[in-house]
């Protein structure tokens, strides 16, 4: 693939930000234009130091080179903190394009992106805060750092999108066909969660190791999640990363199929993030309650989504976990709690100190005392004054994962509790890229001093965290979540039953009462 | 005169109007007069108490004359002597079973059990400790000497003090911009609009400095004291076992919170509060 000789040229040249920048860069830039219109003198190369391309440099200046960089080589002061890092405008290789493979964006394109940020990455939606002329004139002066614009002639050739072919059983077990024979399996994973053979080694243009997109979390598709992104997606390949155009071997009907195998790989058809709900509820059972992860009592269960972001309080900090959202069900009986965990990682990382690779890991955090007031301890594994208590499953050495109950004052004070009160027992399973985890604690133990003693109809913060050993995710560096409340749903009063009751009848006498006398009057 | 609609019907439609108007019509308008890209609704209470004012309206003119009220009631009698013919019969019997319903359901809704977590008061800007009160930002309008030291370390020579002055604000700018993005970014965002990438992980959200209430609403010093002790250096009411917000002064120096915050400022496109003159 094209790797852009001005890379290698600039890469080590760096300087950092500064005055000189500011005071050179345009002389810079103007040079590095006129060698360019010396070497090809091309009709359409925007001139430099026009109003309208200083104007977007204005722009760009002001909101754009702290990733992007000064030089629009994607290696701004914050690029490093980034994953997919920032794009490296030189070689004029754009994501997200509407036009054939193989062809430079449009304008439209570009100001789509600008306009609508990519999901899931660091760009951010700029709509609110750049009116629409400046994002307009971002365009041009982007467009200025590649050399690919000036010398193509043509505008680009935008895909075509045929007549879309309506979801059904047939057209989606034909796109899963197609999935399976255009091996989209071997980077995107069986079941779409990324998870694929060639996942770990992917690189993109500039060698930089890239993740393929995790089929079943459409919110976070870089360029949108309409079904006419997909074709695009599909038709004109995203540049500078692994993901090919298959222009050549998918039709209408088969990229049509094809994305309707996709969208039914995804949690709701919206394609949106799952709604946020902030009170995880545990249902009373009265039988025994399945410690296997995989069995179908758990497929009735009510489930709760939350959300997973780095852990970038305190060093080490994890700017790019892999974790990013934790699915909770819980349920309890007389003796018993039991917390069934899923969450989606590539890897099933075993400890590998040669590689750098450490073991998957998950937690549940609650409070050591259920709290009285509003005050509670810090959320990130506790404070010097109140004790978290952690139930921490992690892959080690036997099949269903090691259990580990620890107390935490503070994310450097994680203290495993001795042998003697180690009353969680867990199991978990990976298959495609997917954990699955159940962990069971009874609901009151002898060490009050260390174990929380857990009440139904009680709110009880609680917390998750999640580590990806492949991701370097150890210690500190890990997925962490705020805390929710979980509630062990009280069985019912018998008053709820017998008020509504009351109601109907109060209310169908009234109206026979009225009913008979209007009657007897006529 | 004989109506098309009775009484009763205009009375029923009339309140379907003001709810229209109150739950529909005043939030549209309220963006339209504020320039806000939601609209704002109106309070419960208001909204009832309009509700209430429109029946209370409508009461007085149907009970103005006898002949207004037998025109309002007659339908209502009508409908529960029942007898009407086909359809109407049957929407007839359909509502009487509904209204038990509804009863029914409204004591259901009141007695079941409502799952609410708790909610606590979080005193937003706690006052701010005496020694950071009377800080001010070196860099937002440097002393002439430090202006003098920048001219001769960047051998700007025969450069005007003032023009010396814009160029090393606009220098820091830049500084403070890179740093910003680097620490404050994940969670403040690109654009300070509190929207960085791991804000949706934290409840409570990542202040967003586009937003009039936060630091367009404090002086420098207050900026200065949240960045430099963070979330642990809140007082209880503020729930400083909530915040995400790190102890900046573990990592970075004094010098590089002010930069900091001269950017932060600028991202947000907002200015800070001018610092009272105390006698």
């Amino acid at each position: 693939m094209a790797i852009n000789p001005l890379k290698i040229e600039m890469a080590p040249g760096r300087i950092s930000a500064g005055l000189p920048i500011l005071v050179l860069s345009g002389t810079v830039l103007a040079l590095s234009f006129s060698i360019t219109m010396a070497e090809e003198p091309a009709a359409q190369a925007p001139a430099a130091g026009s109003p309208e391309i200083e104007a977007g440099k204005k722009i760009y200046q002001k909101w754009c080179i702290n990733c992007h960089g000064e030089e629009g080589d994607g290696a701004g002061p914050a690029a490093d903190f980034l994953r997919p890092r920032p794009r490296d405008f030189r070689t004029g290789l754009f994501k997200i394009r509407s036009t054939v493979n193989g062809q430079l964006p449009s304008d439209q394109d570009l100001f789509n992106v600008i306009t609508k940020g990519m999901p899931g990455t660091g760009m951010p939606r700029w709509e609110h805060a750049l009116k629409e002329p400046d994002r307009r004139q971002l365009v041009p002066y982007i467009k200025t750092f590649s050399r690919r614009f000036a010398r193509t002639k043509d505008a680009p050739k935008p895909v075509v999108i045929g007549k879309q072919i309506a979801s059904g059983a047939d057209s989606i077990a034909k796109g899963k066909q197609l999935f399976h024979d255009m091996e989209c399996f071997k980077c995107h994973g069986d079941e779409g969660r990324a998870d694929g053979p060639s996942a770990p080694e992917l690189t993109d243009d500039w060698n930089y190791p890239i993740r393929p997109a995790n089929l079943t979390k459409p919110w976070n598709f870089r360029g949108g999640h309409a079904p006419n992104d997909l074709y695009l997606r599909l038709q004109s390949g995203i540049s500078g990363t692994p993901m090919p155009s298959f222009a050549d071997s998918l039709d209408n009907d088969k990229t049509w199929h094809l994305i309707n195998y996709i969208m039914s790989l995804w949690p709701d058809p919206s394609g949106d993030v799952p709604s946020l709900k902030v009170v995880l509820r545990a249902r009373r059972v009265e039988s025994e309650i399945p410690a296997k992860p995989g069995d179908p009592f758990w497929l009735a269960q009510e489930a709760f989504d939350f959300p997973l972001v780095g852990q970038v309080i305190k060093e080490p900090r994890m700017f790019t976990p892999t974790g990013n959202q934790i699915e909770v069900k819980a349920v309890y009986n007389d003796r018993e709690v039991a917390f069934h965990l899923t969450w989606d990682d590539p890897t099933n990382s075993r400890p590998d100190s040669s590689k750098g690779i450490f073991e998957d890991a998950v937690a549940v955090q609650l409070p050591v005392q259920i709290p009285t007031g509003t005050k509670r301890p810090f959320f990130l594994m506790g404070d010097p004054e109140l004790a978290v208590q952690l139930l921490r499953w992690s892959v080690g050495e036997s099949a269903d994962g090691t259990v580990t109950e620890m107390n935490g004052n503070g994310i450097a004070r994680l203290v495993a509790q001795p042998s003697t009160s180690q009353e969680t027992r867990g199991v978990g399973e990976f298959k495609n890229g997917r954990y699955r985890v159940v962990l069971k604690r009874p609901l009151r133990t002898g060490n009050t001093a260390q174990d929380i003693q857990l009440e139904p109809g009680k709110f009880i913060p609680i917390a998750f965290f999640a580590w990806d050993g492949s991701n370097g995710e150890t210690g500190a560096k890990m997925a962490i979540s705020h805390w929710y409340y979980f509630l062990m749903e009280p069985p019912l009063a018998k008053t709820v039953f017998i008020y509504p009751v009351i109601g109907v009848a109060v209310a169908a006498g009234l109206q026979w009462w009225m009913i008979r006398r209007l009657r007897q009057r006529s | 005169m004989k109506r098309r609609i009775s009484l009763f019907g205009y009375a029923v439609i009339t309140l379907v109007i003001v709810y229209t108007i109150v739950k529909l019509v005043i939030p549209r308008v309220s963006m339209w007069i504020v320039h806000w890209p939601y609209p704002l609704g109106v309070p419960t209470t208001l909204a009832v108490i309009y509700m209430l004012l429109a029946m209370i309206g409508l009461a007085i003119y149907i009970t103005m004359s006898e002949k207004n009220m037998e025109e309002f009631l007659t339908p209502i009698r009508n409908f529960l002597r029942g007898g009407q013919p086909g359809m109407k019969g049957q929407a007839r019997l359909i509502a009487l079973v509904l209204i038990p319903g509804l009863a029914g359901w409204i004591a259901y809704d009141r007695v079941a059990p409502k799952i609410q977590s708790p909610t606590g008061i979080r005193i937003q800007h706690p006052t701010i400790p005496g020694q950071y009160e009377k800080l001010i930002n070196p860099y937002r309008d440097p002393k002439e000497d430090t202006v003098k030291v920048f001219i001769e370390k960047e051998g700007l020579g025969a450069m005007k003090i003032e023009e010396a002055r814009a160029l090393l604000v606009q220098k820091t700018m830049a500084e403070g911009r890179g740093l910003y993005q680097r620490n404050c970014r994940p969670c403040h965002g690109s654009k300070a609009d509190g929207n960085g990438p791991m804000a949706l992980g934290f409840r409570l959200r990542p202040a967003n400095f586009r937003d009039p209430g936060t630091i367009p609403t404090v002086v420098e010093a207050y900026v200065f004291w949240r960045v430099k002790e963070g979330g642990r250096g809140l007082p209880r009411e503020s729930t400083s076992w909530d915040s995400a917000m790190p102890r900046w002064k573990d990592e970075l120096t004094d010098d590089q919170i002010w930069k900091i915050i001269l950017a932060e400022y600028n991202t947000a496109d907002v200015e800070p509060r001018k610092p009272e003159k105390l006698e």
